[in-house]
């Protein structure tokens, strides 16, 4: 029954079918390759597992990403013992579905005997391929004993499709490295640039006449006499600002405030 | 009711005047610095506007609303600087007379070419040509301002220094007004307030110093301004401050030589704070001069940009000591200087504290280690000692003294402990260390004060021993904040993987919320040497030696050993899997039971079913895992290696609020 | 696999978007009787919970499961304690999102 080296196939599943958590990779290093398939752990309700794509029967789909494991937490509505698996009810208020778990050995039992119905459980399985309905392959169901839990899961649940519709980015670092560069290259570009527009803005308003303007001279002249776009305009005021090269009562007119 | 500034005072006080207290007008106030915060006023006569600068003791009139723009003002005490062929006004002292103010007249920007127009006009009458409608009452004795943060206060509340201390300032006393005719100019919307402007005394230097007049020959003696004006620019500066540190004589050997250094730092009655270096010649002549808690004249020093590696003061400058400088100890005790300047931290505020920043303490000690021998990486060893700091806040912090502080105020403090007695310990200078939740550790820099009597020293007794002694305290070291830490970077384990985690020279730390799926069952300990080196145990894997088992860097042989974790363990969230490895710690929190224990009931007992059982029982638990992630050679491949530093169960409450958070951050996007 | 009978979470201002239907609440029970049980839902709202009632003692929050009876009233089905404490401002987001930009999700 048991060899001296823990058999986790036996313990996570049964019935010939072999979820691939059961068998790890062997080699516990990076050195894979990009197309090996993602193995994810998914949180979901029974919804979002009802409209679950799939193209074929060994693989399914949900917001562009594989389905592997899934985890659901609900209400047991109703325990079947039908041997060799005991069938489970889950209704988690969004939807039911049923969940297969194997017991064949004591330590199953034992974890099977711990759930009644009616009680909140957390189910950790694979989606069974579709036949007529899906179902699930269960590895684990444990009671709830922190009802935040519940709460935790569909807050999960939400974040982790936000993640995969909206936030997930993904890629390898190399193009990033080189966009980096770039940008890298336009700051300095910009900082030069920026450097010689002070200057130039600064000669302006040093023009005599300029200085002898107690008012100031507004911005849109400056912007349109040196034929500048206003936002780098007003870096360079601010910069020039900063410096009491310039000073501004009301942030629309500027005056040198050294002597040319 | 028009209030009238003082025309022309703008030009005065380019051409050298100091004394004559005009009324002038904010019309601008800016914030600027990078290092230190400083306030730009654009300030007017009604004829001429002028950039001024505030002196950063006053920043708090601005943060305040005690002044601002359109404010009214009486500059009290103030100098001309040239700044980068500029000259700038810089504004020590004044008093808001009114706070809300249309902006009067059309003055323009000043250029020096008008300066020669105006004089100075020293000591004389204060002959404002400020009229009063309504009210022209004369009034003698004291002035109450309607600012109660001036210089001259009791009230500490002027300076941005968090501890009130017990400094008294040099100038307490009644005001006298020199002139019996008092401006009140109303303030507008208001009809009972008064603004009573405090028209003080000029400035009474101590009996060397007197003042001249307006600074224009190099002869003339500089005045004692407040360390917080000090600049490069500033010209002639005098400075009376107390020694609150004294560093040791350092002989050094370089390209050009040998040379030596020493440095102190000064406090004055301010609360400004700066680092004076002396180097070679200049050491002989004031190292044995210069004592800590004594107070010096000192002038005619050079200032540079303070070296913020060694240097912690809140100071962007230091000063330099050269052969034309001079140092006078002041005999006489000011008791307006204080002795030492401390910005005291909750320990509750430090768990937020940024790592490596430097900062002030004060706790109730209330455990002590022994002393510890540690090797440095340059191979020379140290002591090391761990204690305990508990304050008020509810929270600890682990205080790590390093070298001479173990012998010295360690060990005081251990007797202390040892009889029961829990003194109270005030750190100067320690910095902060992030590695396991927050801890604390002395440098060279650090000052020790044990029992200090200070205000916050005598609370702290009281609150102790009334009742804190056995509050319930958390300690803020070791404990890792559940996905709200400043210093947690979340990622997910796809990320780690996508952007190339640990490639990088230094490990990258990381945390990941993700699921165990998988641990592996044979060799998930190894059999570790239980002796003890120092506090540490040296858990190196031990060889069989017989029916014994030796340890090759201890050089012993035993019959028992240790067994410690070393999980192979696979973590799965909703992006990937990965396999990451576990040592003892993280072990026993993901299998909930010692690596012993689990040794001896497959191997001893041989019971797999309960072996099995456990193993089984912590697949599937949730953990936020923070991880230790760097690439290492194996072999001849390069291997991306996790370690799990800490396991830590996930809390739902507050992993819920976390990722609540995430979801309505980018709902705004 | 059954989705036809779901129950929306709600709070004490989104039960009257699903009257007639089956919701569920989590709410902090401030009276119990035999004739109904009064509660705090998750946004500090009163609601008055009547139809089957819990045949167990109550702790401090529970969630009830059952049909909309309008503003601030459940027809209770069903009865689940949750214990004496309870993050009801994370449940309370959770409501939110569950009839907002997240629905499909769960109805």
């Amino acid at each position: 029954m048991y060899s001296s080296e823990f058999d986790g196939a036996a313990a996570f599943s049964g019935g010939g079918f072999m979820p691939s958590q059961a068998a790890p990779a062997p080699d516990p290093s990076f050195s894979s390759h990009k197309n090996r398939n993602v193995r994810t752990l998914l949180p979901m309700t029974v919804k979002q597992i009802s409209e679950i794509s799939s193209n074929d029967e060994s693989s399914a789909t949900i917001d562009g990403v594989d389905v592997n494991t899934v985890t659901i937490v609900g209400l047991v509505c109703s325990i079947q013992d039908k041997e060799p698996q005991f069938v489970f009810l889950i209704d988690d208020g969004t939807g039911q579905i049923e969940c297969g778990r194997w017991a064949h050995e004591q330590m199953e039992f034992n974890e099977v005997n711990q759930i009644s119905q009616g009680m909140y459980v957390r189910v950790y399985g694979h989606l069974k391929p579709l036949q007529d309905k899906r179902s699930l392959n269960a590895y684990c169901i444990r009671p709830v004993t922190d009802f935040n839990e519940i709460t935790s899961h569909f807050i999960e649940c939400i974040f982790v499709q936000l993640y995969n519709t909206r936030l997930r980015g993904g890629g390898s670092i190399q193009p990033q490295l080189t966009s980096s560069n770039n940008v890298i290259s336009s700051n300095q570009y910009n900082i030069d640039g920026g450097k010689n527009i002070d200057q130039m803005v600064l000669n302006f308003l040093r023009r005599p006449d300029f200085l002898a303007n107690n008012n100031g001279v507004h911005r849109n002249v400056i912007a349109q006499q040196l034929n500048l776009p206003m936002d780098k305009l007003m870096e360079a005021l601010e910069s020039l600002n900063e410096n009491s090269l310039v000073y501004t009562l009301d942030e629309c007119h500027y005056k040198s405030a050294v002597n040319a | 009711m028009p209030v009238n500034l003082t025309p022309n005072a703008i030009a005065a006080i380019n051409g050298g005047d100091v004394n004559s207290k005009p009324l002038v007008q904010v019309m601008d106030i800016k914030l600027i610095g990078s290092t230190q915060e400083r306030y730009r006023f654009l300030i007017s006569d009604s004829v001429s506007t002028q950039h001024a600068m505030l002196a950063t003791q006053l920043n708090d009139r601005v943060k305040s609303g005690r002044v601002k723009k359109g404010s009214v003002v009486q500059l009290i005490d103030y100098i001309c600087s040239t700044v980068q062929n500029r000259k700038i006004i810089v504004v020590l002292n004044m008093e808001t007379i009114i706070l809300d103010c249309e902006p009067i007249g059309n003055p323009k920007m000043f250029t020096e070419s008008e300066s020669t127009t105006q004089k100075a006009t020293p000591n004389s009458n204060i002959e404002h040509p400020v009229r009063v409608n309504n009210y022209n009452t004369p009034i003698r004795g004291s002035f109450n301002p309607q600012n109660p943060g001036t210089f001259n206060t009791q009230n500490p509340g002027s300076f941005s220094n968090q501890n009130p201390g017990s400094f008294t300032t040099s100038n307490s006393g009644t005001f006298r007004a020199s002139n019996p005719s008092t401006f009140w100019a109303p303030n507008s919307g208001n009809n009972v307030q008064g603004f009573r402007p405090t028209v003080q005394p000029p400035y009474q230097p101590p009996p060397n110093y007197r003042n001249h007049g307006p600074i224009l020959k190099n002869e003339a003696p500089a005045r004692i301004i407040p360390i917080a004006a000090l600049n490069p620019y500033q010209g002639r500066w005098a400075i009376k401050a107390r020694v609150t540190a004294k560093g040791d004589l350092r002989r050094y050997n370089n390209a050009r030589g040998d040379g030596k250094v020493f440095s102190f730092d000064l406090l004055d009655s301010d609360g400004g704070e700066i680092r004076v270096t002396c180097f070679n010649a200049v050491v002989d002549r004031f190292y044995d001069i210069i004592e800590v808690g004594r107070v010096y004249l000192i002038s005619k020093g050079s200032l540079k940009p303070a070296q913020k590696n060694f240097n912690h003061l809140k100071n962007e400058w230091e000063i330099f000591l050269e052969a034309t400088s001079t140092v006078d100890l002041c005999p006489e005790e000011d008791a307006s200087i204080p002795r030492q300047q401390f910005s005291f931290r909750p320990i509750s505020e430090i768990e937020n504290a940024e790592n490596n920043s430097i900062l002030d303490v004060i706790g109730i000690v209330i455990s002590v280690n022994p002393s510890v021998p540690i090797l440095r990486k340059n191979g020379m060893e140290t002591q090391r000692r761990i204690l305990n700091l508990k304050d008020t806040s509810g929270k600890s912090v682990e205080l790590t003294l390093w070298g001479d502080f173990c012998n010295k105020e360690g060990q005081k403090l251990q007797e202390m402990v040892d009889v029961g007695f829990f003194p109270v310990l005030a750190v100067k200078a320690g910095k902060v260390n992030d590695f396991n939740g927050k801890t604390i550790g002395t440098i060279s820099s650090t000052q020790l004060f044990i029992n200090p009597d200070f205000p916050e020293a005598r609370d702290l007794r009281e609150w102790f021993d009334q009742g804190g002694k056995n509050a319930a305290t958390v300690s803020i070291t070791r404990e890792i904040m559940a996905g709200g830490s400043k210093n947690e970077i979340r990622k997910t384990v796809s990320q780690i993987k996508s952007e190339g985690l640990g490639r990088a020279e230094k490990p990258d730390w990381v945390t990941v919320r993700a699921f165990i799926t998988f641990i592996k069952s044979d060799n998930f300990c190894y059999t570790a040497c239980p002796l003890m080196i120092g506090d540490r145990q040296c858990n190196k894997k031990v060889t069989q030696a017989g029916n014994r088992w030796q340890c090759d860097r201890c050089n012993q042989e035993f019959d028992e050993c240790d067994y410690r974790y070393l999980l192979q363990a696979q973590i799965q969230d909703q992006t990937g899997l990965t396999w990451v490895t576990a040592f003892q710690e993280s072990g026993e929190e993901i299998l909930g039971c010692p690596a012993k224990e689990l040794y001896m009931l497959k191997y001893e007992l041989q019971d797999d079913i309960r072996f099995g059982e456990i193993i089984r029982s912590r697949v599937f638990n949730q953990y936020l895992f923070r991880l230790k992630i760097k690439e290492e050679l194996y072999g001849d491949e390069q291997r991306v290696k996790i370690t799990v530093i800490k396991a830590e169960q996930l809390n739902y409450s507050s992993e819920s609020r976390y990722l609540l958070d995430l979801i309505s951050k980018s709902q705004r996007k | 696999m059954d989705t036809s009978n779901p129950a929306v979470f709600v709070n004490g201002e989104l039960l009257h978007m699903h009257v007639g239907r089956r919701v569920r609440a989590v709410i902090q029970v401030i009276q119990s009787d035999n004739v109904g049980v009064t509660g705090k839902s998750t946004d500090g709202l009163q609601v008055v919970v009547k139809g089957i009632l819990p045949s167990f003692a109550l702790t401090n929050f529970v969630e009830v499961i059952g049909i909309s009876d309008g503003d601030r009233s459940i027809r209770a089905e069903m009865w689940n304690n949750f214990g004496n404490t309870f993050d009801t401002d994370n449940y309370n987001q959770l409501c939110k999102l569950a009839n907002g930009e997240f629905k499909h999700l769960f109805i």
